[in-house]
Protein backbone atom coordinates (compact mmCIF):
# COMPACT_ATOMS: atom_id res chain seq x y z
CA UNK A 1 0.00 0.00 0.00
CA UNK A 2 2.51 2.52 0.78
CA UNK A 3 4.28 1.91 -2.06
CA UNK A 4 1.37 2.61 -4.48
CA UNK A 5 1.07 5.97 -2.42
CA UNK A 6 4.38 6.62 -3.01
CA UNK A 7 4.30 5.82 -6.93
CA UNK A 8 0.86 8.32 -6.77
CA UNK A 9 2.70 11.24 -4.92
CA UNK A 10 5.64 10.48 -7.80
CA UNK A 11 2.99 10.38 -10.56
CA UNK A 12 0.85 13.83 -9.11
CA UNK A 13 4.39 15.75 -8.49
CA UNK A 14 5.56 15.13 -11.89
CA UNK A 15 2.34 16.61 -13.45
CA UNK A 16 2.18 19.04 -11.65
CA UNK A 17 6.00 19.71 -12.07
CA UNK A 18 4.98 19.61 -15.42
CA UNK A 19 2.15 22.10 -15.48
CA UNK A 20 3.89 24.42 -13.72
CA UNK A 21 7.05 24.14 -16.33
CA UNK A 22 4.29 24.57 -18.91
CA UNK A 23 2.85 27.72 -17.26
CA UNK A 24 6.44 29.15 -16.88
CA UNK A 25 7.21 28.79 -20.44
CA UNK A 26 3.90 29.99 -21.60
CA UNK A 27 4.34 33.34 -19.32
CA UNK A 28 7.95 33.55 -20.26
CA UNK A 29 7.23 33.89 -24.13
CA UNK A 30 3.95 36.32 -22.95
CA UNK A 31 6.49 38.35 -21.34
CA UNK A 32 8.72 38.04 -24.55
CA UNK A 33 6.13 38.57 -26.96
CA UNK A 34 5.16 41.75 -25.09
CA UNK A 35 8.91 43.57 -24.83
CA UNK A 36 8.99 42.54 -28.67
CA UNK A 37 5.87 44.39 -29.22
CA UNK A 38 7.42 47.23 -27.08
CA UNK A 39 9.99 47.16 -28.72
CA UNK A 40 9.07 47.51 -31.89
CA UNK A 41 6.34 50.03 -30.96
CA UNK A 42 9.20 52.17 -29.40
CA UNK A 43 11.17 51.71 -32.82
CA UNK A 44 8.37 52.79 -35.05
CA UNK A 45 7.76 55.31 -32.49
CA UNK A 46 11.46 57.09 -32.92
CA UNK A 47 11.37 56.40 -36.71
CA UNK A 48 8.08 58.16 -37.19
CA UNK A 49 9.76 61.32 -34.52
CA UNK A 50 12.53 61.18 -37.14
CA UNK A 51 10.83 61.94 -40.05
CA UNK A 52 8.22 64.41 -39.04
CA UNK A 53 11.52 66.30 -37.27
CA UNK A 54 12.88 66.11 -41.00
CA UNK A 55 9.56 66.97 -42.26
CA UNK A 56 9.88 69.86 -40.49
CA UNK A 57 12.84 70.71 -41.38
CA UNK A 58 12.11 71.52 -45.25
CA UNK A 59 9.59 73.90 -44.57
CA UNK A 60 11.82 75.34 -41.56
CA UNK A 61 14.69 75.86 -44.57
CA UNK A 62 12.48 77.32 -46.66
CA UNK A 63 11.13 79.99 -44.63
CA UNK A 64 14.33 80.77 -43.11
CA UNK A 65 16.60 80.74 -46.27
CA UNK A 66 13.64 83.08 -47.79
CA UNK A 67 13.99 85.21 -45.36
CA UNK A 68 17.27 85.94 -45.16
CA UNK A 69 17.25 86.31 -48.85
CA UNK A 70 14.96 88.79 -48.66
CA UNK A 71 16.36 90.76 -45.65
CA UNK A 72 19.91 90.82 -47.53
CA UNK A 73 18.25 92.06 -50.99
CA UNK A 74 16.23 95.22 -50.54
CA UNK A 75 16.30 95.77 -54.14
CA UNK A 76 14.64 92.38 -55.51
CA UNK A 77 12.71 92.26 -58.31
CA UNK A 78 8.69 92.66 -57.08
CA UNK A 79 8.41 88.78 -59.09
CA UNK A 80 10.75 86.94 -57.47
CA UNK A 81 9.91 89.05 -54.15
CA UNK A 82 6.35 87.66 -54.44
CA UNK A 83 8.08 84.03 -54.95
CA UNK A 84 10.11 83.91 -51.77
CA UNK A 85 6.83 85.28 -50.17
CA UNK A 86 4.66 82.66 -51.68
CA UNK A 87 7.14 80.19 -50.15
CA UNK A 88 7.19 81.46 -47.17
CA UNK A 89 3.11 81.59 -46.83
CA UNK A 90 3.04 77.91 -48.52
CA UNK A 91 5.86 76.46 -46.02
CA UNK A 92 3.84 78.01 -42.83
CA UNK A 93 0.48 76.41 -44.21
CA UNK A 94 2.17 72.98 -44.55
CA UNK A 95 4.34 73.24 -40.85
CA UNK A 96 0.49 74.10 -39.57
CA UNK A 97 -0.96 71.17 -41.69
CA UNK A 98 1.60 69.00 -40.50
CA UNK A 99 1.18 69.25 -36.47
CA UNK A 100 -2.67 69.30 -36.86
CA UNK A 101 -2.12 65.81 -37.99
CA UNK A 102 0.30 64.85 -35.63
CA UNK A 103 -1.77 66.48 -32.61
CA UNK A 104 -5.37 64.26 -34.47
CA UNK A 105 -3.13 61.48 -34.14
CA UNK A 106 -2.32 61.81 -30.51
CA UNK A 107 -5.49 62.10 -29.75
CA UNK A 108 -6.85 59.05 -31.95
CA UNK A 109 -3.95 57.20 -30.12
CA UNK A 110 -5.56 57.97 -26.70
CA UNK A 111 -8.76 57.33 -27.98
CA UNK A 112 -10.07 60.97 -27.28
CA UNK A 113 -10.84 61.41 -31.00
CA UNK A 114 -14.47 62.25 -31.71
CA UNK A 115 -16.38 63.59 -34.46
CA UNK A 116 -19.80 65.78 -34.03
CA UNK A 117 -22.40 63.95 -36.31
CA UNK A 118 -25.06 66.53 -37.70
CA UNK A 119 -27.28 66.12 -40.72
CA UNK A 120 -25.18 67.60 -43.88
CA UNK A 121 -25.56 68.43 -47.64
CA UNK A 122 -22.88 66.43 -48.50
CA UNK A 123 -23.10 67.03 -52.51
CA UNK A 124 -22.69 71.02 -51.57
CA UNK A 125 -19.81 69.72 -49.33
CA UNK A 126 -18.02 68.30 -52.43
CA UNK A 127 -18.91 71.11 -54.55
CA UNK A 128 -17.45 73.61 -52.08
CA UNK A 129 -14.31 71.46 -52.12
CA UNK A 130 -14.08 71.01 -55.72
CA UNK A 131 -14.21 75.04 -56.17
CA UNK A 132 -11.63 75.39 -54.09
CA UNK A 133 -9.02 73.15 -55.82
CA UNK A 134 -10.45 74.51 -59.18
CA UNK A 135 -7.39 76.93 -59.40
CA UNK A 136 -4.70 74.28 -58.33
CA UNK A 137 -6.33 71.99 -61.10
CA UNK A 138 -5.86 74.38 -64.00
CA UNK A 139 -2.31 75.21 -62.72
CA UNK A 140 -1.73 71.40 -63.73
CA UNK A 141 -4.09 71.04 -66.53
CA UNK A 142 -5.85 68.77 -64.82
CA UNK A 143 -9.90 69.12 -64.91
CA UNK A 144 -11.87 68.05 -62.10
CA UNK A 145 -15.22 66.15 -62.68
CA UNK A 146 -17.85 65.62 -59.84
CA UNK A 147 -20.50 63.15 -61.42
CA UNK A 148 -23.03 65.21 -59.15
CA UNK A 149 -26.39 62.47 -57.97
CA UNK A 150 -28.64 63.49 -55.28
CA UNK A 151 -28.09 62.59 -52.09
CA UNK A 152 -29.95 62.61 -48.59
CA UNK A 153 -29.00 64.22 -45.73
CA UNK A 154 -25.74 62.53 -44.46
CA UNK A 155 -25.08 62.50 -40.34
CA UNK A 156 -21.11 63.48 -40.43
CA UNK A 157 -18.61 66.12 -38.70
CA UNK A 158 -18.43 68.58 -42.11
CA UNK A 159 -15.35 70.20 -40.72
CA UNK A 160 -13.93 66.20 -40.50
CA UNK A 161 -15.21 65.45 -43.92
CA UNK A 162 -14.18 68.29 -45.82
CA UNK A 163 -10.65 67.19 -44.29
CA UNK A 164 -11.14 64.10 -45.82
CA UNK A 165 -11.82 65.35 -49.28
CA UNK A 166 -9.00 67.72 -49.04
CA UNK A 167 -6.61 65.19 -48.64
CA UNK A 168 -8.16 62.93 -51.23
CA UNK A 169 -8.29 65.76 -53.91
CA UNK A 170 -4.70 67.32 -52.86
CA UNK A 171 -2.97 63.77 -53.13
CA UNK A 172 -5.10 62.98 -56.18
CA UNK A 173 -3.66 66.39 -57.83
CA UNK A 174 -0.51 66.21 -56.42
CA UNK A 175 0.27 63.08 -57.98
CA UNK A 176 -1.65 62.85 -61.32
CA UNK A 177 0.49 64.32 -64.48
CA UNK A 178 -2.39 64.28 -66.53
CA UNK A 179 -6.20 63.16 -66.97
CA UNK A 180 -9.58 63.94 -65.04
CA UNK A 181 -9.69 63.32 -61.62
CA UNK A 182 -13.16 61.82 -61.32
CA UNK A 183 -15.65 62.50 -57.82
CA UNK A 184 -18.28 60.06 -57.58
CA UNK A 185 -20.89 58.88 -54.76
CA UNK A 186 -23.38 55.78 -54.72
CA UNK A 187 -25.60 54.67 -52.43
CA UNK A 188 -25.67 51.21 -51.59
CA UNK A 189 -27.90 49.56 -48.49
CA UNK A 190 -27.16 51.98 -45.68
CA UNK A 191 -23.76 53.17 -46.78
CA UNK A 192 -23.06 56.36 -49.15
CA UNK A 193 -19.74 56.48 -50.72
CA UNK A 194 -17.46 58.34 -52.23
CA UNK A 195 -14.77 58.16 -54.85
CA UNK A 196 -11.79 59.97 -55.66
CA UNK A 197 -10.16 58.49 -58.81
CA UNK A 198 -7.29 59.94 -60.90
CA UNK A 199 -5.24 58.70 -63.68
CA UNK A 200 -1.88 59.88 -61.72
CA UNK A 201 1.23 57.79 -61.56
CA UNK A 202 -0.53 55.16 -59.14
CA UNK A 203 1.02 52.90 -56.42
CA UNK A 204 3.06 49.87 -55.82
CA UNK A 205 1.41 46.75 -54.91
CA UNK A 206 3.68 46.28 -52.29
CA UNK A 207 2.62 50.09 -50.92
CA UNK A 208 -0.15 49.81 -50.95
CA UNK A 209 -1.08 47.60 -47.52
CA UNK A 210 0.86 50.36 -45.37
CA UNK A 211 -0.91 53.14 -46.83
CA UNK A 212 -3.33 54.04 -43.91
CA UNK A 213 -0.72 52.37 -41.60
CA UNK A 214 0.53 54.33 -38.75
CA UNK A 215 4.36 55.23 -38.67
CA UNK A 216 4.43 54.84 -42.33
CA UNK A 217 4.94 56.96 -45.66
CA UNK A 218 5.68 59.91 -44.29
CA UNK A 219 9.56 59.60 -46.30
CA UNK A 220 8.47 58.10 -49.52
CA UNK A 221 6.01 61.08 -50.17
CA UNK A 222 8.49 63.26 -49.68
CA UNK A 223 7.90 67.20 -51.12
CA UNK A 224 4.75 66.99 -50.24
CA UNK A 225 4.98 67.37 -46.75
CA UNK A 226 2.25 65.62 -44.40
CA UNK A 227 0.49 63.82 -47.44
CA UNK A 228 1.27 60.11 -45.62
CA UNK A 229 0.34 61.27 -42.08
CA UNK A 230 -2.83 62.87 -43.91
CA UNK A 231 -4.30 59.39 -44.90
CA UNK A 232 -3.58 58.25 -41.77
CA UNK A 233 -5.72 60.81 -40.37
CA UNK A 234 -8.61 60.24 -43.30
CA UNK A 235 -9.02 56.98 -41.90
CA UNK A 236 -9.29 57.69 -38.30
CA UNK A 237 -11.62 60.15 -39.24
CA UNK A 238 -13.51 57.90 -41.19
CA UNK A 239 -14.09 54.95 -38.98
CA UNK A 240 -14.91 57.67 -36.53
CA UNK A 241 -17.67 58.17 -38.29
CA UNK A 242 -18.18 54.64 -38.56
CA UNK A 243 -17.55 54.44 -42.16
CA UNK A 244 -14.71 52.84 -44.39
CA UNK A 245 -11.60 54.04 -46.44
CA UNK A 246 -9.90 51.66 -49.34
CA UNK A 247 -8.14 52.29 -52.20
CA UNK A 248 -7.66 50.76 -55.92
CA UNK A 249 -4.54 51.59 -57.72
CA UNK A 250 -2.18 50.21 -60.63
CA UNK A 251 1.29 51.67 -61.16
CA UNK A 252 1.21 53.66 -63.84
CA UNK A 253 -2.89 53.84 -64.52
CA UNK A 254 -3.96 55.79 -61.36
CA UNK A 255 -5.42 55.56 -57.72
CA UNK A 256 -9.70 55.43 -57.23
CA UNK A 257 -9.68 56.08 -52.78
CA UNK A 258 -13.52 55.70 -51.69
CA UNK A 259 -15.00 56.23 -47.79
CA UNK A 260 -17.77 55.04 -46.89
CA UNK A 261 -20.14 56.93 -43.89
CA UNK A 262 -23.35 55.29 -42.48
CA UNK A 263 -26.62 56.77 -43.72
CA UNK A 264 -27.79 56.23 -40.04
CA UNK A 265 -26.72 57.73 -37.09
CA UNK B 1 37.29 84.53 -59.33
CA UNK B 2 34.50 86.15 -61.87
CA UNK B 3 31.84 83.53 -61.52
CA UNK B 4 29.67 85.56 -64.17
CA UNK B 5 27.18 83.15 -66.13
CA UNK B 6 28.91 79.98 -64.57
CA UNK B 7 26.26 77.17 -64.92
CA UNK B 8 24.73 75.65 -62.20
CA UNK B 9 22.60 72.36 -61.96
CA UNK B 10 20.58 72.33 -59.37
CA UNK B 11 18.78 68.65 -58.72
CA UNK B 12 16.03 69.39 -56.23
CA UNK B 13 12.33 68.07 -56.60
CA UNK B 14 11.18 70.74 -54.02
CA UNK B 15 9.58 73.08 -56.78
CA UNK B 16 10.12 76.39 -53.91
CA UNK B 17 13.21 75.17 -52.38
CA UNK B 18 14.52 75.18 -56.06
CA UNK B 19 13.24 78.69 -56.40
CA UNK B 20 14.96 80.14 -53.52
CA UNK B 21 18.34 78.57 -54.07
CA UNK B 22 17.81 79.39 -57.78
CA UNK B 23 17.15 83.28 -56.72
CA UNK B 24 20.04 83.58 -54.68
CA UNK B 25 22.51 81.58 -57.19
CA UNK B 26 21.49 84.07 -59.68
CA UNK B 27 21.91 87.20 -57.65
CA UNK B 28 25.41 85.83 -57.68
CA UNK B 29 25.40 86.02 -61.04
CA UNK B 30 25.47 82.54 -61.84
CA UNK B 31 23.33 81.07 -64.14
CA UNK B 32 21.45 78.41 -63.14
CA UNK B 33 19.03 74.78 -64.69
CA UNK B 34 16.70 73.29 -62.45
CA UNK B 35 16.24 69.45 -62.46
CA UNK B 36 13.36 68.20 -61.21
CA UNK B 37 14.79 64.42 -60.89
CA UNK B 38 17.66 62.07 -60.49
CA UNK B 39 17.21 61.28 -64.16
CA UNK B 40 16.43 64.43 -65.32
CA UNK B 41 19.53 65.89 -63.37
CA UNK B 42 21.85 62.99 -65.08
CA UNK B 43 20.29 63.74 -68.68
CA UNK B 44 21.00 67.97 -68.36
CA UNK B 45 25.02 67.05 -66.94
CA UNK B 46 25.56 65.06 -69.74
CA UNK B 47 24.59 67.61 -72.63
CA UNK B 48 24.86 70.84 -70.70
CA UNK B 49 28.09 70.40 -69.06
CA UNK B 50 27.68 72.61 -66.10
CA UNK B 51 30.46 74.44 -63.97
CA UNK B 52 28.70 72.78 -60.66
CA UNK B 53 26.00 70.02 -59.42
CA UNK B 54 24.02 71.01 -56.01
CA UNK B 55 21.94 68.15 -55.54
CA UNK B 56 19.23 66.85 -52.99
CA UNK B 57 19.81 63.31 -51.88
CA UNK B 58 15.87 62.12 -51.55
CA UNK B 59 14.81 62.55 -55.49
CA UNK B 60 12.45 60.86 -57.28
CA UNK B 61 13.48 58.86 -60.45
CA UNK B 62 17.17 58.39 -59.04
CA UNK B 63 18.04 59.31 -55.30
CA UNK B 64 20.73 61.82 -55.26
CA UNK B 65 23.49 59.56 -54.33
CA UNK B 66 22.97 56.80 -57.27
CA UNK B 67 23.24 59.85 -59.60
CA UNK B 68 26.51 60.88 -58.19
CA UNK B 69 27.86 57.36 -58.01
CA UNK B 70 26.56 58.01 -61.98
CA UNK B 71 27.92 60.73 -62.65
CA UNK B 72 31.50 59.84 -61.15
CA UNK B 73 31.81 56.72 -63.57
CA UNK B 74 30.69 58.82 -67.10
CA UNK B 75 33.31 60.07 -69.06
CA UNK B 76 31.31 62.98 -69.82
CA UNK B 77 30.27 64.09 -66.27
CA UNK B 78 33.03 62.31 -64.03
CA UNK B 79 34.96 65.67 -63.30
CA UNK B 80 32.25 68.19 -63.18
CA UNK B 81 31.94 69.01 -58.72
CA UNK B 82 28.73 67.93 -57.20
CA UNK B 83 27.79 69.57 -53.68
CA UNK B 84 24.83 67.50 -51.87
CA UNK B 85 22.63 69.44 -50.33
CA UNK B 86 20.21 67.90 -47.97
CA UNK B 87 18.05 67.72 -44.79
CA UNK B 88 19.43 64.13 -44.41
CA UNK B 89 22.54 65.42 -43.04
CA UNK B 90 23.23 61.90 -40.94
CA UNK B 91 26.83 60.70 -40.90
CA UNK B 92 26.24 57.66 -42.92
CA UNK B 93 25.13 59.69 -45.98
CA UNK B 94 27.99 62.29 -45.42
CA UNK B 95 30.63 59.01 -45.55
CA UNK B 96 28.71 57.69 -48.55
CA UNK B 97 28.66 61.42 -50.30
CA UNK B 98 32.44 61.82 -49.72
CA UNK B 99 33.37 58.44 -50.50
CA UNK B 100 31.34 58.42 -53.35
CA UNK B 101 33.46 61.81 -54.74
CA UNK B 102 30.85 64.57 -53.40
CA UNK B 103 32.91 67.96 -53.32
CA UNK B 104 31.58 68.50 -50.56
CA UNK B 105 27.94 67.99 -48.19
CA UNK B 106 25.41 71.07 -47.09
CA UNK B 107 22.60 70.43 -44.44
CA UNK B 108 20.12 72.54 -45.81
CA UNK B 109 18.53 73.79 -42.40
CA UNK B 110 21.91 74.60 -41.21
CA UNK B 111 22.96 76.74 -44.28
CA UNK B 112 21.34 79.83 -45.36
CA UNK B 113 21.34 80.22 -49.00
CA UNK B 114 24.02 82.95 -49.04
CA UNK B 115 26.34 80.38 -47.33
CA UNK B 116 25.63 77.22 -49.80
CA UNK B 117 26.62 80.13 -52.37
CA UNK B 118 30.02 80.14 -50.66
CA UNK B 119 30.50 76.76 -50.43
CA UNK B 120 29.99 76.16 -54.77
CA UNK B 121 32.17 79.50 -54.85
CA UNK B 122 35.30 77.48 -52.92
CA UNK B 123 34.50 74.18 -54.49
CA UNK B 124 34.71 75.96 -58.26
CA UNK B 125 37.78 78.05 -56.83
CA UNK B 126 39.54 74.52 -55.97
CA UNK B 127 38.15 72.72 -58.98
CA UNK B 128 39.35 75.84 -61.35
CA UNK B 129 42.84 75.27 -59.45
CA UNK B 130 42.79 71.50 -59.54
CA UNK B 131 42.70 71.58 -63.65
CA UNK B 132 45.11 74.49 -64.35
CA UNK B 133 47.75 72.67 -61.97
CA UNK B 134 46.62 69.31 -64.02
CA UNK B 135 47.26 71.42 -67.18
CA UNK B 136 50.52 72.85 -66.12
CA UNK B 137 51.85 69.30 -65.05
CA UNK B 138 50.24 67.92 -68.19
CA UNK B 139 52.39 70.74 -70.31
CA UNK B 140 55.06 72.02 -68.18
CA UNK B 141 56.41 74.37 -70.94
CA UNK B 142 53.32 76.58 -71.61
CA UNK B 143 53.70 75.42 -75.25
Amino acid sequence: MPTVIAILFLFFANVIALIAFLVAVFKREKVQRKFDDTVAYLASKEEFNALVVHELRTPLSLISGSTDTILRHKDLKREVLEDLVTSIKTSSDSMLELVSAILDLAKMEAGRFGVTKEKSDLVKLIDEVVDAFVPLSESKKLKIIFEKKELPPIPMDPFRIRQVLNNLLSNAIKYADKGEIKIYTHIQDDKVTVCVQDQGRGISEEELPSLFARYNRLSSSKGSIGSGLGLVVVKGIVEAHGGHIWVDSKLGIGSTFCFSLPLSP
Amino acid sequence: MNFTDTLILLVEDEEYLAKMYEVEFQLNDFKVKWAKDGEEGFTFASVDQPALIVSDIILPKMDGLTLLKKLKSDLKTKNIPVVILTNYGEQKNMKDAFSTGAADFVVKYLATPKEVVEKIKVVLEKTAKETAAQVNAENPTGV
